[in-house]
């Protein structure tokens, strides 16, 4: 059977040096048969023969562009670059297949780029769930070409993705109790693939002229970086197929390689906007704080960019020379240069699918009422597909206001713009224009303008309501005229400096020399930039930095939550924030999320383990509660301790410890006897009791407990039981957000407050119950600290007055298992030892484990058995060296002192 | 041929290049994917051949694969005017 030869007009590409006509070596479709595979063969021979002629100067120049590659893609392993996309794992594959690739023959390219991504599916996802998303794809694909009517077809995708949506909304019971995670795991990933592409698909089948082969159409929603990355450029079908090697290969290639590169340094450069410069919500007291919220805020779309860049320079290693995904976005000028600038693909799929047709149907009114109803079109349209993007990947479908707002004002004013560009015209050329002192202040203006409006407008479209985003706008009255006359200064600097680049640059500007291409540096710099970071990457050469400056590379290889992030995650509220609005934590956590397992249960406040009270501890541990939580049986005494059973008068012979602190003390997700309160107090109990002599570490952790729910159960419940001791655990944290929460409940829910001293502290504040949650939280935070340090005071005192020792030890959490800050546990230690506390730390005790082996899972990072059993070493240590800070009446004691040694 | 696309150069010229050299326009110079054409100025095209030449386009053909080039453009409008001869 013969294969119909189709050729492709004015597709050339030059390989290794020669040209080669791509519709010559295309054939469509294919149809297995002997003379083809014959062809096949000799095409693969002649290929062969081809490679033998390639010019020298063509291999040097792809071993450079594969050496890069290869720097970069180290680059990504050393620095985890989307490790929680399972990014790095796929690095190999992207090495190798790129190699692979570019020597094979043409004709064998795609199926080989189609093999190599259902291979990724399965290295991500594993055999079955791997499985489950291929053959939900090409069932899909399948659809598509039913040989039925084209309404048929459409409405057959429709049906099938409404079971789809309902199986992902978790309506729809998964078949067979098969792959329980599939909703979680394998849907968001399907859906990114495929709720966008197959309406761009269908839409184009519906005009396709020339058939696409089968490795074409499955190529096209199973691309390589798409597994990674559940948020995807909406790659358009017919650019797709155009594009396919549509210039010089090693062009494409080092294009590739650049767009990674840029990619890479964006993501890194969102790493240190998301670890180090976004204040919280409740630091925000000033202008300062208002802009720094807002730029940073905005600063955070680097990930999204960093990831498309990263995306399509993928693509293009393999042949896919697309087009960019974002161009300079923080330089637009306008409001309609904006839109044409920021993620291009959407914009482009929008103008598709949505402007083009809307704005011919209407055009009888004219060109300027049409194109005002295709633009409203296409805004109304990006909120609702914005929706319904995050229905696929989080389950739910928000329609929220500031949503609506956001693009509703932004198409207004793309609406203006396009109106008064319609009517005025826009300044084009096809050669660059000269700049002028006046055009470059004009531009810099214009562009700065734009920044700031942009700014403003994100902040808006990132608060959950629209009276969050009062607030935070709210909080810039705190500052006077001068703040408001700096600001306007620092903005009129940075026109004059962005003047001033542009007329550098025009003088700097040479016409191109004659003559072979010069060397290009760019190439150079990147290479020597990655090889940089990868050497301080290395702990072997780390080690040689300076601390802050190898705390913050070490930092940067994390690529996991922020300290105030983290905090959230140790209160047990991870799952909030997907919930939180916050466009890249939110996506961070939805592959972790799902390896979860589905009957892992909460802690903390939020689940059945704590009761709430009607006074200032605000909850505690429900007495005689049994259940498993995050599949750790869990029980809670009489007493509501979170330990085992004791007798409120204390036993003859017993010295007995009160214990307070919070989720990590309370042990979240290992049984009762693996809490390493417990850990200590057998093994206080095998090592050094004796006839008469016993130890009891009671627990009155709680999970979300802060220094102040430390004092006040004290004050209610530990003196009851006569403790020769109290030991507080702390953590870097103690003055944030969970005592900051503390407080704002206690404000909101007006409770008798006994403490004339912590009223006093509270009403300095103006803090009160009528207020919003987060002006609520503005107020308090400036008291944290004093709160903290009283609550400690207190404690302190109570104990002296008891005549008994009291010991604050600091415990780092999992994610300080290479070490906490130096600064941040000398604050702490420093606010206790003021108070009155013996000071001991723990920093250290998870030894050269990593947090990733000492945290119950990526979903919950609080320790696990082996965590624990490390903080127990630890505290059973401290304990039988220093036993004169808690156990005067045993001083002398041999065993003791034999233990130590 | 080479009257359409002399027409079709000197109203790109006029309208959307006003001032630019008629000799950095050729046959193959990319309009929409050389950000040439913007949405109202492929609209305003569209409008101008439809109306020169006596076609009517459809709006999946307003892409680059029809119009990112004078020679698309002519292409285009040729194959349209043989659908209907």
């Amino acid at each position: 059977m013969q294969a119909r030869a189709r050729a492709l007009p004015n597709i050339t590409y030059r390989y290794r040096g020669v040209m080669h006509d791509v519709g010559s070596t295309v054939t469509a479709p294919p149809r297995p048969s002997r003379a083809a595979l014959t062809r096949t063969f000799g095409a693969a021979q002649a290929h062969l023969r081809t490679l033998s002629t390639v010019r020298s100067a063509d291999v040097e120049r792809f071993g450079s562009t594969a050496l890069q590659l290869g720097l970069v893609l180290t680059v990504i392993h050393v620095f985890q670059v989307e490790q929680s996309f399972g990014l790095t794992r796929i690095l190999p594959l992207v090495f190798a297949g790129f190699l692979v690739n570019a020597v094979l023959p043409l004709a064998w390219r795609r199926t080989f780029l189609v093999l190599l991504s259902l291979g990724a599916a399965w290295l991500l996802f594993g055999v079955e769930y791997g499985t489950g998303l291929i053959g939900l794809g090409l069932g899909l694909l399948a659809v598509c070409h039913l040989p039925i009517r084209f309404g048929a077809r459409v409405a057959l995708l429709l049906l099938a993705g409404a079971v789809l949506a309902g199986v992902r909304a978790e309506w729809i019971p998964i078949p067979f109790g098969r792959m329980p995670r599939l909703p979680t795991l394998v849907l968001p990933i399907l859906g990114s693939m495929f709720m966008f592409r197959l309406v761009v698909y269908m839409y184009d089948l519906r005009h396709e002229k020339k058939p696409a082969t089968m490795a074409e159409r499955i190529g096209y929603f199973f691309m390589l970086p798409n597994f990674c990355f559940p948020l995807f450029p909406v790659v358009d079908y017919s650019t797709y197929r155009r594009t396919y090697y549509d210039r010089p290969a090693l062009d494409i290639y080092e294009k590739g390689v650049q767009w990674i590169f840029r990619g890479v340094a964006h993501l890194l450069l969102y790493r240190i906007v998301y670890l180090y410069l976004v204040p919280a919500p409740a630091d925000v007291q000033s202008l300062g704080g208002v802009v720094q919220a807002m730029l940073t805020t905005y600063l955070l779309y680097l990930r999204i960019s960093g990831q498309f860049h990263l995306i399509v320079g993928i693509l293009c290693l393999f042949g896919h020379n697309l087009p960019e995904t974002h161009r300079l976005y923080f330089l637009a000028s306008s409001f309609n240069d904006y839109w044409r600038r920021i993620n291009i693909y959407w914009k482009d799929f929008m103008m598709k699918l949505f402007y083009y047709p809307s704005l011919m149907r209407a055009r009888a009114l004219g060109v300027i009422p049409a194109m005002v109803i295709a633009t409203v079109v296409v805004f109304a349209g990006t909120w609702l597909l914005h929706s319904y993007q995050w229905f696929w990947m989080r389950g739910s479908f928000p329609l929220r206001a500031t949503d609506a707002l956001f693009w509703g004002i932004l198409g207004g004013l793309v609406v203006i713009n396009s109106v008064r560009e319609a009517r005025r015209g826009r300044a084009r050329t096809l050669t660059r224009p000269e700049v002028t002192v006046r055009s470059a202040l004009s531009l810099s203006a214009r562009t700065v303008g734009m920044f700031v409006a942009i700014t403003v407008l994100w902040s808006l479209w990132s608060s959950s309501t629209v009276e969050e985003w009062v607030t935070l706008v709210a909080a810039a009255g705190n500052s006077g005229p001068a703040a408001f006359a700096l600001l306007a200064v620092a903005l009129a600097a940075l026109i004059a400096i962005g003047a001033a680049l542009q007329l550098a640059g025009e003088r700097l500007r040479r016409p191109a020399p004659e003559g072979p291409r010069p060397p290009r540096w760019s190439p150079v710099l990147a290479s020597a930039a990655a090889a940089a970071l990868i050497l301080v990457g290395l702990p072997q050469t780390r080690a040689w930095l300076a601390p802050p400056a190898a705390g913050l590379v070490a930092s940067l290889q994390d690529d996991g939550l922020s300290a105030r992030d983290e905090e959230m995650m140790d209160r047990g509220y991870y799952e909030g924030l997907l919930d939180a609005d916050r466009y890249t934590n939110a996506l961070a956590t939805v592959q972790a999320l799902a390896e979860r397992p589905d009957d892992w249960g909460g802690a903390g406040r939020v689940s059945q383990v704590t009761v709430p009270r009607n006074d200032l501890l605000d909850y505690e541990n429900r007495p005689l509660y049994s259940d498993v939580v995050k599949l750790a049986e869990l029980n809670i005494n009489e007493f509501g301790m979170r330990d085992r059973a004791y007798t409120l008068q204390k036993p003859p012979g017993v010295v007995r410890i009160a214990f307070l602190g919070s989720s990590y003390e309370a042990g979240a997700g290992v049984r009762d006897d693996e809490t390493y309160e417990n850990v200590v107090e057998d093994r206080l109990n095998r090592e050094l009791g004796e006839a008469g002599v016993g130890y009891e570490i009671l627990n009155f952790s709680a999970a979300g407990y802060t220094v102040l729910h430390g004092f006040l159960i004290a004050e209610q419940r530990a003196w009851n039981f006569e403790p020769d001791a109290v030991l507080f655990a702390l953590h870097t944290n103690e003055a944030g957000g969970r005592l900051l929460s503390h407080l704002r409940v206690i404000v909101q829910r007006q409770v008798a407050n006994p403490y004339p001293e912590l009223r006093e502290l509270i009403a300095s504040t103006g803090a009160t119950a009528d207020m919003s949650e987060r002006e609520i939280e503005r107020r308090l935070q400036p008291i944290l600290p004093d709160v903290a340090r009283w609550s400690l005071s207190e404690l302190a005192e109570r104990c002296r007055s008891r005549g008994i020792p009291c010991i604050a030890t600091f415990v780092p959490t999992t994610a300080q298992a290479g070490g906490a800050p130096a600064d941040r546990v000398a604050e702490v230690m420093q606010m206790a030892e003021a108070a009155g506390f013996t000071t001991w730390t723990l920093d250290g005790a998870y030894g050269s484990y990593s947090q990733d082996q000492v945290q119950l899972g990526e979903w919950d990072a609080h320790p696990n058995v082996l965590g624990h059993r490390l903080l127990a070493a630890g505290l059973f240590d401290l304990l039988v060296k220093n036993p004169q800070a808690w156990q005067p009446q045993r001083t002398d004691d041999a065993a003791m002192t034999a233990a130590a040694q | 041929m080479e009257a359409m696309n002399a027409t079709v150069k000197d109203y790109i010229l006029t309208e959307f290049l006003p001032g630019e050299r008629p000799d950095a326009l050729d046959e193959s110079t990319p309009l929409i994917t050389g950000g040439i054409l913007d949405s109202i100025a492929t609209v305003r095209l569209v409008v101008f051949l439809e109306e020169q030449f006596g076609v009517r386009f459809q709006p999946h053909e307003m892409s680059p694969d029809h119009l990112d080039s004078i020679r698309a453009i002519t292409d285009t409008v040729r194959a349209k005017r043989a659908e209907h001869a």
